[in-house]
């Protein structure tokens, strides 16, 4: 019997991003192959600088490549319109951002559920949703309160909710651990690896925090916008 | 949500916002205050004069306007009257004789105009002078010899009530011919020009003496509810006299046209007036939501990143816009309704400001400042200041439209 095999959720070949300061060049990205599979809980590691944040913006068409080509579960994103990139990041793009980022004028409940409701969600649907979502990391009580009202750890766990629970096909977290504590940091990747384990989310992150890498089932090391390293933690390196 | 979102957006700096809100509501409160001002001087104006004579529609020989003469003359139907007064928005219909005459005593004479009436159908709705008549009444229908003139006229001839004067004129054939009147009434509007020169008399003694049938006029004067009607209550009534030979119907204006042209010229220093008011206002609104457009950069950054399309981030302003919009008309209208209350009420008496009685080409003007909006004129200034408020938002939301994720997001 032959194994049927998984197609890549993202398959870069051969990226590049060149930022232009002035007279100066950056390659912020150089010659870049990755492929990112259903399921996986993989962390880019390396240095400030490194190219880490620049993959994950480009792997969610917030930023566009020089060269080489980026598909996203067999789309490739440098056909598609603006409008087409919207939808994308709407539909199969969840984001979690170091900086929690959530809309201030926005209770918790109503963050989490902005995008399903600008997708047509009915009401009670996407409220039951975020419900159970909310439940999962623990936030049961706190629906109402606005984000300046609520700690890092807190939020950060709104910004997941808000970005699983549209069910993307990937969701991209830049140095999520990055502005809490330890314990904090520890319990926010419980609740990740959880939702990857049991909801079978796929997980990008970006982070040099050893307690990220530390849980990763796939490491992808970078050095000056190279991949220097690929390491699967299921033996599989 | 994003209607809930535009509205929290607006109230995140109250103080901001509050001012705006208040820069709007002033602007429109000084623009429906001056309109109203406008609205009911101009109203008052027009009215007065079309009871000077021409009602706020006339129906006169064609050319009349141009070169009155007492040989211009049309036939009424005898059903004609009857089909215009039962046209919606008719007051009144009110046969009319109107010329120039010498009017003599034994100790003076002066030059005059006349108005031949029916004292039987007027009231004060249809006939100026009756609002001002001094000392005796209108003559009596059956007086066939009364005549009423102003307080100087006579004063100058020396005359009183029950006083004989002789008023003479050239007929139909240009026949110079006389008639023999008694002083009925005597009014004083206090505009000198008026109560210096204007007369009354019976119109069937005028008809017997300048040789006119029982039926001519040299127009019909016709009153409305509202002098906003006259354009349409014109064409009605033209297409109702086509087949007089000869007959036309005019409006107020254009029998009017000194007052007219004043009115229309005070009406546009009034529009650009308030045109200026509301481009400030404008200036205002614009750099209020660009600010808070600028300030939210990241924000905006944010909503792309997750999904949100350009369109719906223009949306967002545009109802934060319109948000602002709603307010701010509200906060017109509070603003406004004391003051125009006051106005509409009471009013501002400036009578101290003049020495003798103001008038606009013969017609007494109050000189207590009423306001009475409109009901276009308000759902006019509505609209405009709506669309300056909504327009002034399409520049920053196009602006935040046109936010790249990665550049807001990493912005400050």
């Amino acid at each position: 019997m032959t194994a049927i095999p998984v197609q890549p959720i993202v398959s870069m070949r051969r990226v590049e991003k060149i930022y232009r300061q002035g007279d100066s060049v950056v390659h912020a990205v150089d010659q870049v192959d990755i492929d990112i599979f259903p399921g996986e809980f993989t962390v880019l590691s390396g240095p400030s600088g490194s190219g880490k944040t620049t993959i994950l913006n480009l792997t969610g068409a917030l930023d566009n490549v020089t060269r080489g080509d980026i598909h996203v579960e067999g789309r490739k994103l440098q056909d598609m319109s603006r409008t087409e990139t919207s939808r994308f990041r709407r539909d199969r793009v969840g984001f979690v951002f170091q900086a929690y980022n959530l809309i201030p004028v926005l209770t918790a409940f109503e963050n989490a559920e902005l995008i399903l409701s600008i997708q047509g969600v009915p009401r009670t649907e996407r409220s039951a949703r975020v419900r159970d979502l909310f439940h999962a990391v623990g936030l049961d009580g706190l629906e109402h309160r606005r984000p300046s009202a609520m700690s890092g750890g807190q939020q950060q766990r709104v910004a997941i909710v808000r970005a699983i629970v549209t069910n993307p096909a990937i969701v991209l977290a830049d140095e999520p651990t990055a502005n809490v504590d330890s314990r904090t940091a520890a319990t926010i990747l419980d609740i990740m690896e959880r939702l990857n384990r049991e909801m079978g989310n796929t997980f990008l992150f970006s982070s040099h925090d050893p307690q990220v890498i530390a849980r990763a089932h796939r490491v992808i090391s970078m050095q000056d916008g190279r991949v220097v390293g690929d390491e699967r933690r299921d033996g599989n390196s | 949500m994003l209607i809930l979102m535009a509205f929290r957006n607006l109230w995140r700096n109250t103080r901001r916002t509050a001012i705006t809100l208040f820069s709007i509501g002033f602007g429109l409160m000084l623009s429906l205050i001056f309109t109203g001002i406008g609205d009911s001087g101009y109203g008052r104006l027009i009215e007065g004069a079309s009871r000077m004579g021409m009602g706020h529609v006339a129906l006169i020989p064609r050319g009349y306007l141009d070169t009155p003469s007492i040989d211009k003359r049309f036939d009424v139907p005898s059903d004609l009257i009857g089909r215009i007064q039962v046209m919606s928005r008719v007051t009144a219909v009110r046969e009319r004789i109107t010329g120039q005459a010498m009017v003599a005593t034994a100790n003076d004479s002066a030059g005059a105009a006349f108005m031949a009436i029916d004292p039987g159908t007027e009231t004060p709705e249809t006939l100026y002078f009756m609002d001002f008549l001094e000392s005796g009444a209108l003559f009596d229908p059956k007086n066939r010899i009364g005549i009423v003139i102003g307080r100087n006229m006579a004063d100058r001839l020396r005359v009183d009530i029950g006083g004989k004067v002789v008023y003479t004129l050239t007929d139909v054939q240009g026949e110079i011919i006389s008639g023999l009147a008694r002083v009925s009434g005597i009014f004083r509007t206090g505009v000198l020009q008026v109560d210096n020169y204007f007369v009354l008399l019976p119109i069937d003694t005028l008809r017997d003496l300048i040789g006119y049938t029982s039926r001519e006029v040299t127009h019909l004067a016709v009153f409305l509810e509202d002098h906003a009607a006259s354009r349409s209550i014109r064409s009605r009534i033209q297409a109702c006299v086509d087949e007089i030979p000869g007959a036309e119907a005019v409006t107020w204006r254009d029998a009017m046209p000194d007052i007219a042209g004043l009115i229309a010229m005070d009406q546009s220093s009034n529009y650009l007036f308030q045109l200026i008011i509301f481009l400030l206002i404008s200036a205002g609104i614009l750099n209020t939501i660009l600010m808070s457009v600028l300030e939210r950069k990241r924000e905006f950054g944010i909503l792309l990143a997750v999904g949100i399309s350009p369109l719906r981030l223009f949306s967002l302003i545009m109802l934060e816009a319109g948000w602002l919009c709603i307010f701010g008309l509200i906060a017109g209208l509070l603003l406004t309704a004391p003051v125009y209350g006051y106005l509409h009420s009471t009013g501002i008496d400036l009578t101290a400001m003049f020495t003798e009685k103001p008038d606009v080409g013969g017609v007494l003007f109050d000189p207590t400042i009423h306001a009475d909006l409109r009901p276009i004129s308000l759902a006019v200034i509505l609209t405009v200041a709506a669309a300056l408020i909504l327009l002034s938002g399409i520049y920053p939301a196009w602006k935040a439209s046109r936010v790249m994720p990665v550049e807001a997001i990493q912005s400050a």
